[in-house]
């Protein structure tokens, strides 16, 4: 049962601290420990970046050195991808997923308690790799640079098959969770879409991080063994790493971004109170993008030196993928429109989602052209658009799911006031730091540079001014995220009156989740309609705009 | 996909009006679609990115640009305009707790938003691969050039010309046929202002093709990480007349041919010229050659230093060695990424002149 | 309480048990890393000299692809005999399973001393580096699977596999008739192709 607790921390049965601590099989406890571990490691990488762009205030600063510099943006670009997205959604996805769905717990909960605790050693070796210095050829390790740089290197590259495996099993533990254990009643037309948006994931973390481990094991090997895969000078073939690699981390950034698309159709018909426009296209787009994210993955290889006949096919399916990511902002666009806007802060973060990443869309169209990639692939640009999808669009989402369901998983409500202070922080910020640097890369400045062409000034020191809005505003989320664990307003069961079966236990939800188990009859969408009244007719929890 | 049900008319007195399909809305669809054309319009027009290519290629690919941009600047006012609309029209009234109109769905509204992009996506795919069929094409009378990339520095060498030199000169107007390759790691060679990057590999030949249009001087930088001294890895791209690259053509020839000759007749302007031309500027600094290079240690005074560096090693031998057997000393604090084939690149005379040069910065 | 009780599953109209479904989809997630070795394999192939596989010896990983499709059939048998309800026939069958993956290893052990005592190392030829690495990983999933079998063997004698409880030996089933496929591809490509 559920104690409430006007000024404590809210606890549900009989959870102790410690439980959070240990191997533990309850997927809320594993989103939790989730959701913890990975927002360190956003700190970490933030902090990375915030040295660097220290670092490019002037052209030639002799600060940090070119090894160390290139060591600090490969651990930061590993770290953002491997240890804080990807591991955040799992996370926030592992609490909500089974309630949305009317279960219990996750189909397999000791693989997925395995699953979280394989990011340990995993994160363990990466900072290792960090410390010991030699892992300096960007996340993406071409080679044959990274057979050249010394043992961090090698570290690297066992640090990603922990954090790979992980997530191999993580993707098949939710597949067969929402394959299998849906309430009664809840069919796949049903199903809210985060579902579909993480069994999207899913199946692209089944199908593609193998291949990365594949490549993984032969550089390890190369470097190790003298198997020689890659090495030139042996006669190996650095394309081959190229495309390995590609061949996974392309569809890695849908990985990335489907369960934003998840989050954002679960907060925004909530908040204007209209059900989601265009559910099924919606649920299918989600497909379409795992499906189609496996035919993209030349268009990070137009300059290599690829055979230049298959670009042709690569720049045509990297223009076709923006059609159902298209549908799916039109979509709720459509949602939003004629609604009834309550702007808290989740619903903030919702809205500026759709706003950065459709430029970050849209710059992706421009990188997609073969003549116009030619100019800027490996520069700032690249940087720009990747930041744009990334942060203004994860991360953006990751903030609007974060406010969303903190209620449910603490039984208390963000503070309304420090949540719009992080926002606009954070949005302000992210965009003085990020669109100049399109320019940047327009006019010419490369990326992974520790010293530039004094003509690119100006605008470095606008990013780096940005960048240190940006990351203060991280602060106001930090502590309203810990002391609303005290503080907050209780939040009640539903305290956002929404529909979904998430909403229908207490906050937080018992350990074992459902009593019995819900039936369903539609979807959770349904704002407006009688059925929907009905179930919300008891007046909202205080909390909100 | 069908509409949804309305709700019966006795629930839909208990909602508020729907204000979806009002006059105002449609007026301000309209609006945002007019503002929509007129800015990805002007933005095409008028864009200003992309400061003036110098290239037959980079003309093209701006052109390209300029179209993409005014679309993409369409989609972008559309989006933010019925974003913020919606955001000021359609906030909640306070105290209002109901729910909006339970509308799911329109199946015209969404072929048309599959529909359109498709065939805008269909207009860039072709348009661009028109534009790279032309950007790649091969032309008669082709300047073929060998480039060599290696950590840190470039090379140019002419096969026709039988001329080496570090940094690319281009006749106006004549294109040009890189054929590149590495002798270590992967680079990419890329004049922003010409628009042409390319990576270049150490296990095979790839090749861009290049017609400068305005006669300048602009930065080849790598593009492509390389290892530590990845940032300083640059190097000059001379677009000229013919009659100023013939010159230049000479004054090579002239520079290889003097040999065991007479000395130069300023030995200084003469050893100021090499460390320039030879990219050593690229990895150090230098005042008197205005050289700004941080991957190497600095030069300015090694003229006395170099007596102190190794014992019993006169600053002359010191200096000559640093060149042609970098890594035999290690400077404390720097990296062994110094080429180490300057003494096979570079004629003897060279050397030479080099040596005395940078005996000469007391 | 430290454990959460087991998940509810709901029976839907096409359910197919979670553990099954969960082999099927582990087993896809296999074949993606192996066709990342595989590509490496052909690769280094392509780029090796005409005859670089001569060293192989044919005949003798013919048979011993026999021995493993014969392992798999012995593990068809042990489902069969345990849907029957007979125990003893399942340990027997589950037994040979086990004999005759572990003489497919064997077999694969001494072929790979043989050709190294040869000096064809993974370092020493790109073709090499292929053969060791994909032929390698193969070998590491044989081991996993003989010691999944033993493991099986052991609950058998232990009377923990009924007639109505038996998924662990389908699902095991499925694993080791994967391995069986890889193998057979594996053959095909580097020891029966030009």
């Amino acid at each position: 049962m559920t104690e409430t607790v006007s000024g404590g921390l809210i606890r549900h049965g009989g959870r102790k601290v410690s439980d959070y601590l240990v191997f533990n099989t309850d997927h809320k406890v594993i989103g939790i420990q989730y959701l913890v571990v990975s927002f360190a490691f956003f700190i970490f990488g933030g902090l990375l970046a915030e040295a660097m762009r220290s670092h490019l205030l002037t052209p030639n600063n002799p600060i940090l050195g070119g090894e160390v510099y290139n060591e600090m943006f490969t651990i930061h670009g590993t770290v953002m991808i491997f240890l804080w997205i990807i591991p955040a959604f799992t996370g926030l996805a592992n609490y909500v997923v089974p309630l949305m769905l009317g279960a219990n717990d996750m189909a397999f909960p000791k693989l997925n308690a395995l699953s979280f605790w394989l990011l340990i050693p995993g994160a363990a070796l990466l900072l290792l790799s960090f410390f010991i210095g030699g892992a300096g050829s960007g996340w993406t390790a071409y080679a044959p640079l990274s057979l050249q740089t010394s043992n961090g290197q090698t570290l690297w590259a066992i640090s990603l098959q922990f954090i790979g495996f992980s997530t191999i099993f993580s993707g098949l533990n939710f597949l067969v969770t929402i394959f299998n254990m849906r309430a009664p009643g809840m069919t796949l037309t049903r199903m809210p879409l985060m579902a579909w948006a993480i069994a999207a994931t899913s199946i692209i973390q089944i199908l593609g991080t193998p291949v990365l481990s594949g490549a993984l094991f032969m550089l390890i090997l190369n470097r190790v063994l003298g198997t020689n895969f890659f090495a030139a000078s042996a006669g190996g073939d650095p394309l081959m790493w190229q495309n390995l690699f590609w061949f996974y981390s392309h569809p890695a950034v849908y990985i990335m971004v489907l369960p934003a698309f998840g989050i954002i159709s679960e907060v925004i018909p909530v908040f204007a109170r209209k059900p989601i426009f265009g559910y099924r296209l919606i649920a299918v787009s989600s497909m379409a993008i795992a499906i189609a994210g496996f035919l993209v993955w030349a268009h990070h290889m137009f300059t290599s030196g690829m055979d230049p006949l298959l670009r042709v096919p690569f720049m045509i399916t990297s223009m076709v993928i923006a059609i159902p990511t298209g549908v799916k902002i039109f979509s709720w666009l459509a949602t939003i429109w004629g609604g009834k806007l309550r702007f808290t802060t989740s619903n903030l973060f919702a809205l500026a989602f759709i706003s950065m990443f459709v430029i970050g869309g849209l710059s992706g169209i421009f990188l997609a052209s073969v003549p116009i990639d030619i100019h800027v692939q490996d520069t700032y640009f690249v940087v720009a658009h990747l930041h744009y999808v990334l942060f203004g669009g994860s991360v953006m989402a990751m903030f609007a799911g974060l406010y969303y369901w903190y209620p449910k998983i603490t039984g208390r409500l963000l503070d309304e006031g420090w949540g719009k202070v992080h926002f606009w922080m954070t949005f302000i910020g992210f965009n003085i730091t990020f669109l100049p640097m399109h320019v940047l890369g327009l006019e010419g400045m490369p990326r992974r540079v520790s010293s530039y062409a004094p003509e690119f000034q100006p605008l470095n020191i606008v990013a780096t001014l940005g960048s240190f809005l940006l990351a203060t505003g991280t602060l106001p989320f930090m502590v309203n995220s810990i002391v609303s664990l005290w503080r907050g307003k209780v939040a009640g069961a539903n305290p956002w009156r929404a529909l979904g079966l998430e909403w229908t236990l207490p906050s937080p939800p018992p350990i074992h989740n459902f009593p019995t188990p819900p039936t369903v009859d539609s979807d959770p969408y349904g704002y407006g309609e009688p059925k929907a009244r009905q179930r919300l007719a008891a007046p909202s929890a205080p909390g909100g705009n | 996909m069908s509409m949804s049900q309305p709700p019966a008319q006795s629930e839909r007195d208990s909602v508020s009006p729907p204000r979806v399909f009002d006059t105002t809305s449609k007026l301000v669809a309209f609006v945002i679609g007019v503002l929509a054309i007129v800015a990805g319009v002007g933005a095409g027009m008028f864009n200003p990115f992309l400061s003036n290519s110098a290239s037959s290629q980079g003309i093209l690919i701006d052109a390209l640009f300029s179209v993409l941009l005014g679309i993409a600047t369409s989609i972008f006012v559309i989006v933010q305009g019925f974003l913020l609309y919606s955001i000021v029209r359609f906030s909640r009234e306070p105290d209002d707790e109901t729910d909006g109109m339970a509308f799911r769905g329109h199946t015209g509204l969404e072929i048309v938003w599959t529909a359109v992009p498709a065939a805008i996506v269909v207009f860039l795919a072709v348009f661009s691969y028109q534009v790279l069929a032309e950007i790649e094409q091969p032309r008669p009378d082709e300047l073929i050039v060998e480039v060599t990339a290696q950590q840190y520095a470039w090379s140019f060498f002419y096969p026709d010309l039988d001329l080496t030199s570090t940094e690319l000169h281009m006749p106006l107007d004549r294109q040009v046929l890189l054929r590149m390759r590495s002798k270590d790691v992967i680079h990419a060679f890329w004049v922003p202002q010409f628009r042409i990057k390319r990576d270049v590999m150490p296990d095979r030949l790839t090749e861009a093709r290049i017609t400068g249009t305005e006669i300048g001087t602009y930065p080849i930088v790598c593009a492509e990480l390389c290892g530590v001294g990845h940032s300083y890895m640059r190097s000059q791209a001379v677009v000229q007349s013919a009659a100023d690259f013939l010159s230049w053509q000479q004054g090579l020839i002239g520079a290889k041919t003097r040999g065991a000759g007479a000395k130069p007749a300023d030995p200084m302007a003469a050893g100021r010229q090499l460390f320039t031309q030879g990219g050593c500027n690229a990895c150090h600094a230098l005042a008197d050659a205005g050289a700004a290079g941080q991957l190497g240690p600095k030069l300015d005074g090694i003229g006395t230093t170099a007596a102190t560096r190794v014992l019993g090693q006169s600053a002359e031998a010191y200096i000559r060695t640093s060149i042609v057997k970098p890594n035999d000393t290690i400077v404390p604090g720097y990296q062994p990424v110094m080429p180490q084939d300057y003494g096979q690149r570079l004629p003897p005379r060279n050397v030479d002149t080099l040596v005395q040069y940078l005996l000469g910065q007391k | 309480m430290s454990e959460a009780t087991p998940a509810v599953e709901h029976i839907g109209s096409e359910h197919v048990d979670n553990r099954k479904l969960g082999m099927w989809i582990f087993l896809a997630s296999e074949v993606m890393l192996f066709s990342s070795l595989i590509a490496g394999f052909i690769n280094m192939k392509a780029r090796s000299p005409a005859g670089a596989s001569d060293v192989l010896n044919v005949p003798l990983t013919a048979v011993n692809t026999f021995i493993l499709i014969m392992s798999s059939t012995t593990v068809v048998m042990a489902l069969a005999a345990i849907q029957d309800g007979d125990r003893k026939r399942l340990r027997n069958y589950l037994l040979a399973t086990l004999l005759l993956g572990g003489m497919f290893f064997s077999i694969q052990m001494y072929e790979y001393r043989h050709l190294l005592g040869e000096g064809f190392t993974p370092w020493g030829s790109l073709f090499g580096a292929g053969f060791y690495t994909v032929t390698g990983f193969h070998g590491l999933h044989v081991l996993i699977g003989l010691g999944l079998c033993l493991a099986l063997i052991v609950q058998a004698i232990q009377g923990k596999i009924t007639a109505g409880e038996h998924m662990r030996v389908e699902v095991f089933g499925l694993y080791w008739h994967f391995v069986d496929v890889v193998w057979i591809v594996l053959f095909t490509i580097i020891y029966l192709l030009p």
